[in-house]
């Protein structure tokens, strides 16, 4: 009878490392740029063989280009003979039935919409590159750094919050994404709950009143756009000088790491 | 006969005149906030430094005045340039001016002129990129010293597609960041939160009326074909190259601070031409001031319609543009005028 357990439980570890083993990929496409992004954190680079034109690091790295902001070069990517190709949201739907009819495994990821989707994602990620541990062990990090921002921040009224992506048309951060899960874990309310499409009258937003505005740029345009609000007086972001910005790059394509690293800017310049 | 003509004309700029004002005020006062017409004069003549008063002077005037200069550019360029080749279906974007346009702003966001200049680099490299364009269509159309209309048309829609073939080349190599800017600027909009551009928009949209006007006489030679123009002693060249020139000044205004705003050009002068008749005396100014209300009152439903959200104007324009014009075209039956 003992036998017979250790016989199953042999048959089945096999079974599984057989199966771990087959769901491994050494040759990885990457069509997002937070994907490409996900995968250098793990340091499973040396299985990417091939990103978009708009993967920082992939270009740095010199891997081939596959793909651009709009179309896919399906025939590129079947020549490099990939393992697995990893799709975000913007991927049109014909180019992954076009890419598994080669018998090319393909693997779609929708945009996040918490933080905790985004770990859910890399962790996923981590389980074809070999690293889940490692994944495991940085969301586990991770977790308790935001759980100890989190902590820091001070109890009361929450902030209503406006997060400017983009000034003309002026551009926000619906419900049910991860820049608005940005303001969630700041301890803030976004002010654009209502909106269903991210466009959203200036109008609208002084008539909302938030506490802080966050601007999504870098650079000039968001000096200006910091002016442009700084005019309405009686904004009460205005009054209490709490119009900011924020990294892009970090923030528009989070990873575990980065998602907690905006969070604490946040936190930072809304409470200090 | 000629002085009933005046008091018709008098009647009918009384009119427009009128109902420009009259969408001034409801877009005023319709919003996030609607404003009593009654309370507004006194909001702006207060001046208290409240919300009901920055909304009023700081986002909607200015969106307003915009409107007003942009959409009046437009179907000033619309006419004259209908007028220049005696054809319906020209509009101020046939000649390639905003694909040209276009593809200066979209090469100006690549090179990130607006993050390490400034964000009025988009409308200036705009503006750049039309003039560009009309200086190429021009070049290319004159043969011996002498402009060729029709050629001048054909080149300028092959232009126009060199140009959007170009803008999808960038779109396909640039970022992903790029590409987003490129597709919202496309898509056109009043909200400009830079007072001086809407100051320049003012000025050169009522110059350039106040100079269409000096050519009056040529406009309307025209009608009669090139050839009855020249005959009637008429420097009909001259003429166009100038006209052509301040229509694609105002186009290229228009499209580098409002983005490509669509319709507008085509439909308000061919809507005046059934209204006020073909005489450009009349033509231009109820052009002028019908395509400003027009803009205008379309721009208040954009941002209305699905508040908070906003639609961009052009798909209002369009909307409401094409479908009120076929009902008129189709009202009017067999007995339509030729336009």
């Amino acid at each position: 009878m003992a036998r017979n357990k250790k016989n199953i439980i042999l048959t089945l570890l096999i079974f599984l490392s057989i199966n771990s083993y087959a769901k491994e990929a050494n040759r990885i496409i990457s069509l997002a740029p937070s994907i490409t992004n996900m995968i250098y954190l793990l340091k499973a680079q040396d299985k990417l063989v091939g990103c978009t034109n708009y993967c920082l690091e992939g270009v740095k790295d010199g891997k081939n280009i596959v793909a651009n902001a709009i179309d896919v070069n399906i025939e590129k990517v079947f020549l490099l003979k990939p393992d697995m190709v990893f799709t975000a949201g913007l991927t049109k739907p014909s180019t992954i039935e076009a890419l598994k009819k080669l018998n090319i495994k393909v693997l779609s990821f929708p945009s996040a919409k918490t933080y905790a989707e985004i770990c859910e994602q890399f962790i996923t990620i981590a389980s074809y590159t070999g690293r889940e541990q490692l994944a495991k062990k940085i969301v586990e990090y991770q977790k308790r750094r935001l759980d100890s921002i989190k902590k820091s921040i001070p109890k009361g009224k929450k902030p209503k919050i406006f997060i400017e992506l983009g000034a003309k048309p002026l551009f926000t951060a619906v419900p049910n994404t991860f820049m608005d899960d940005f303001i969630t874990q700041a301890g803030g309310i976004n002010i654009a709950t209502d909106i269903s499409t991210g466009i959203i009258t200036r109008e609208n937003v002084i008539l909302k009143d938030p506490d802080a505005i966050v601007i999504v740029t870098m650079g000039i345009v968001g000096e200006e756009e910091k002016a442009v609000w700084k005019r309405y007086k009686q904004l009460s972001a205005a009054r209490k000088g709490k119009i900011f910005t924020v990294d892009p790059y970090k923030s528009c394509g989070p990873n575990p790491v980065t998602f907690v690293d905006v969070v604490e800017e946040l936190v930072t310049k809304l409470y200090k | 006969m000629s002085r009933s003509k005046y008091i018709k004309w008098g009647l009918w700029l009384i009119t427009f005149l009128l109902i420009a004002v009259m969408t001034v005020i409801f877009s005023l006062a319709k919003g996030e906030i609607d404003i009593p017409l009654s309370k507004i004069y006194n909001i702006l003549i207060n001046r208290n430094n409240d919300l009901e008063y920055t909304v009023l002077k700081e986002i909607r005037l200015p969106r307003i005045i915009l409107g007003l200069s942009v959409g009046g550019a437009l179907s000033l360029a619309g006419v004259i340039l209908q007028g220049i080749y005696r054809n319906p279906l020209v509009e101020p974007y046939t000649l390639g001016i905003s694909g040209g346009a276009a593809l200066g702003v979209a090469f100006a966001i690549v090179a990130g002129l607006n993050f390490s200049v400034g964000s009025f680099m988009l409308p200036v490299s705009g503006f750049i990129g039309a003039l560009i364009t009309v200086f190429l269509v021009y070049i290319l159309s004159v043969r011996k010293g002498k402009i060729h209309t029709q050629n001048m048309l054909l080149i300028g829609v092959m232009v126009s597609f060199i140009a959007s073939s170009a803008i999808m080349f960038i779109m396909a190599t640039t970022t992903n960041e790029n590409l987003h800017n490129i597709v919202f600027w496309v898509m056109g909009s009043l909200d400009e939160t830079n007072k001086d551009l809407i100051k320049v928009a003012v000025i050169v949209s009522i110059l350039c009326l106040l100079i269409s006007y000096i050519f009056i006489d040529p406009l309307n030679a025209l009608r009669l074909g090139e050839d009855k123009a020249r005959h009637l002693g008429i420097n009909t060249d001259l003429s166009i190259k100038l006209l052509f020139i301040i229509s694609s000044l105002l186009t290229g205004m228009c499209v580098s601070i409002a983005g490509v705003i669509g319709f507008v050009g085509l439909i308000i002068p061919q809507f005046m031409r059934l209204i006020v008749g073909s005489d450009f005396r009349i033509l231009l100014i109820s052009s002028f001031l019908t395509g400003g209300g027009f803009i205008v009152f379309c721009d208040t439903i954009a941002r209305t319609i699905v508040a908070p959200n906003e639609l961009p104007v052009g798909v209002i324009t369009g909307i409401i543009g094409g479908i009120s014009f076929i009902a008129i075209l189709i009202n009017l039956g067999k007995n339509t005028r030729h336009i």
